[in-house]
């Protein structure tokens, strides 16, 4: 039955609670009159009184869907759905706007169902003081005693009411440009940045910007001075607003992290509601940038980025170089599962009350790559942090790192300062060595290096050493035999009945680029010919003796095994040339799961460049 | 083998319908015929052709078979690896394989 059809006290509810009270509410039409444009050109408007049985409200049809009426669609009696629709308060008479309709014709046109009466009109939902011109359009307004309201200016959208909820022009953040007049959004704050103030020779100000985030794409909102004032209490981080008539202008990046070319200024007659439906916005949006890609990252520029805590420092109190205002800093070390860990700075207020656990998961937003020792990041002051965030990402790094991140080596990107003694963690190839040689100077550089061993060189690869404690550790000097059986050590004046070998040996390596000579210490030595300088030199002895090839087979089998290799290179003088010298300090097998990552990270970096990825890493 | 049998990974299924392919794959489920493996994605397997095949659930699995009309897997053999497979590394060869396709197969 078409009663039952009738949302019946919906226009009551719109009225008293707002329009979300009454979604899509469908109403009897019970009378159509066509209004007569006031300028030539304007297309016939019609004004629709709408009855929901209990009460009944004048209405206008807004000028798309006349044809409803001309075409004979829509006629006195019809049952509609309204689909879209804004209340309106005008001379203190309620009346709608209505934007979208649907005919439901299966009810036909059937006679006034009901008694209904016109609605009281009670103070209206949220209603701002209304400027005298709402852009008077002349299609409403005119109600049976026929005043038009002051001369109209714009006529292509209806105004929008200063107050209410579901406004039929809700654009799309993403839709927002300087050219878009009359418009309003539904977006929630991200972020509130804090009341900044700033004097330069006009004078002085403050302001503070907001991140403001929908579905389609989030833009950043600064109010200046009185209006910072009016807004800063409006403004709570997670909460919906509906937004209109700020400024559209052109984004100031460096003040932004967001991806939008426009920004808002608000005005004094922009519009700032609290929406009564909270959820219709997403929380925030992120763009994870992996830890290990950050290589490929510009300094300087902007991502988000999640990862695991590894560490946390202390906070430190630093003065601004320009400012001389003190700061507040700490430095975390964030992790993913590209085995490759960054430090991360935060500032102020965030530094001091940082608390979240070690080895939680935490999402930034809005962290700046800088080029500080190798690669850092820093949290923009417009930039977020969540900890243990609910979304999949998160959840996959935990999961990941229970199984098996926490046993995991990470190469570090940080270069200088928490790292192994402050050396940069990085990986060259042969012919990137070479290629270098000439800019070494005095200084010495390390590397790292992943390569074959081609070559052990057999001749001198050990030499006696003293093995006397000296303030605990081995003496390792040269010791001379003087007489058989007795080694003498000149520093400690000991002899020794016999001398420890200690491997000095220069080995060829090889990759894919190239070769080169690497001199390996005892430690070192041992790795690469799987036994002690004593019994190396032993079977040397007795091969002499006796003929055998055991040494030489060692030698051989010593060869085709890649390592990664620690290496320090540094200017020698000798005999009048000068030589770079590479020695080994620290020798490795090679971590394959390590590599895989880091061969993967390579390949990726190929796929940036041609921005074609691939990848679903 | 004669044969040349890409590896691919659930993403790479539509694109060799008809063809006999290879899939590294972590067991997730086992129904009777069929098995289901997570290989960059969910790739369901039909086991009628090679029943004695015996997938451990959890294990990773390198199946060859051909793919069917509407995007199951018909197993022709099956290799278990066990345990300890990196399957991140492992897809991401598959995806460079794809990359640069001329490398490794027509």
């Amino acid at each position: 039955m078409a009663e039952a059809a009738i949302s019946q006290g919906s226009l009551r509810a719109i009225f008293e609670r707002g329009i979300e009270a009454a979604p899509s509410p469908v109403m009897q039409c019970v009378q159509i009159k066509p209004m007569d444009s006031k300028t030539g050109g304007d297309p016939q408007r019609y004004r629709v009184v709408l009855s929901d049985i209990q009460n009944f409200i004048q209405t206008m049809l807004a000028a798309p869907l006349a044809p409803l009426v001309t075409e004979g669609t829509l006629k006195k009696g019809s049952i509609v759905r309204l689909k879209s629709f804004q209340p309106q308060a005008v001379k203190g008479r309620q009346i709608l706007i209505l934007v979208d309709v649907e005919v439901l014709e299966e009810y036909g046109e059937l006679e006034k169902l009901g008694m209904p009466v016109q609605l009281e009109t009670t103070e209206p939902v949220d209603q701002k003081p209304q400027p005298a011109a709402i852009s008077g359009n002349n299609f409403y307004g005119n109600q049976s005693n026929g005043n038009s309201k002051p001369a109209p200016q714009s006529r292509s959208l209806p105004s929008h009411p200063q107050s209410n909820s579901g406004d039929a022009s809700l654009y799309p953040i993403e839709a927002l440009s300087p050219y878009a007049h009359k418009w309003t959004i539904k977006a929630r704050c991200t972020q509130k940045g804090e009341m900044k103030t700033w004097q330069n020779k006009n004078g002085e100000g403050k302001l503070f910007s907001v991140n403001l985030l929908d579905e389609s794409s989030e833009i950043r909102g600064t109010a200046f001075k009185e209006i910072a004032d009016d807004l800063y209490d409006v403004f709570q981080v997670g909460m919906v607003y509906f937004i209109s008539n700020c400024k559209v202008v052109f984004a100031k990046k460096q003040f932004s992290n967001l991806p939008n070319d426009y920004e808002l200024h608000f005005e004094r007659d922009s519009t700032v509601e609290k929406a009564d439906d909270q959820e219709g916005a997403p929380k925030v949006r992120y763009n994870f940038t992996k830890i290990g890609s950050l290589d490929a990252v510009e300094k300087d520029s902007t991502i988000d980025t999640v990862g695991v805590l590894k560490s946390v420092g202390d906070v430190e109190e630093i003065i601004g170089k320009n400012s001389n205002r003190p700061f507040s800093k700490r430095e975390l070390t964030l992790a993913d599962d590209t085995l490759t860990s960054v430090r991360l700075t935060i500032w102020g207020n965030l530094a001091m009350t940082f608390d979240a656990p070690l080895e939680s998961v935490i999402a930034f937003k809005g962290v700046k790559v800088s080029e500080f020792g190798g690669r850092s990041l820093s949290l923009l002051s417009s930039g977020s942090m969540d900890v243990d965030p609910d979304i999949d990402e998160a959840h996959k790094l935990k999961g990941w790192y229970d199984a098996e991140g926490r046993q995991g080596n990470y190469t570090s990107h940080a270069g200088l300062a928490g790292n192994t003694g402050g050396r940069k963690q990085e990986y060259k190839t042969v012919q990137q060595v070479k290629d270098e040689e000439a800019g070494l100077g005095e200084d010495t550089v390390y590397f790292n290096l992943k390569a074959s061993v081609v070559y052990v060189k057999p001749d001198t690869f050990a030499y006696p050493a003293c093995s006397n404690d000296v303030d605990g550790r081995p003496c390792n000097k040269k010791v001379v035999e003087d007489n058989p059986g007795e080694w003498r050590c000149e520093r400690c004046s000991i002899a020794h009945p016999r001398p420890t070998y200690r491997y000095i040996m220069s080995v060829n390596v090889s990759d894919y680029t190239g070769q080169l000579w690497l001199s390996l210490f005892d430690k070192e030595g041992a790795v690469v010919m799987n036994m002690t300088a004593n019994q190396l030199t032993e079977m040397k002895a007795s091969d002499e003796e006796q003929g055998t090839t055991m040494s030489q087979d060692a030698f051989l089998e010593a060869t085709c095994r890649t390592y990664d290799f620690r290496i320090r290179a540094k200017m020698d003088t000798f005999q009048d040339t000068p030589r770079v010298r590479y020695g080994v300090q620290f020798i490795n097998p090679l971590d394959f799961k390590r590599e895989c990552a880091r061969l993967i990270e390579t390949l990726k970096k190929y796929d940036i460049k041609s921005e074609d990825s691939l990848f679903v890493h | 083998m004669t044969e040349a049998t890409p590896r691919i990974l659930a993403p790479y299924l539509s694109q060799f319908q008809g063809q006999t392919v290879r899939i590294l794959g972590k067991v997730v489920q086992l129904a009777g015929e069929t098995a289901f493996i997570d290989a960059g994605g969910k790739v369901t397997l039909d086991l009628k052709t090679n029943r004695d095949c015996h997938l451990a659930v959890g294990n990773a699995v390198e199946i060859i078979g051909k793919v069917d009309s509407n995007l199951e897997v018909k197993v022709f053999t099956s290799t278990d690896m066990g345990q300890g497979i990196d399957f991140d590394a492992a897809n991401a060869v598959v995806d460079a394989t794809h990359k640069y396709k001329e490398i490794f197969y027509e």
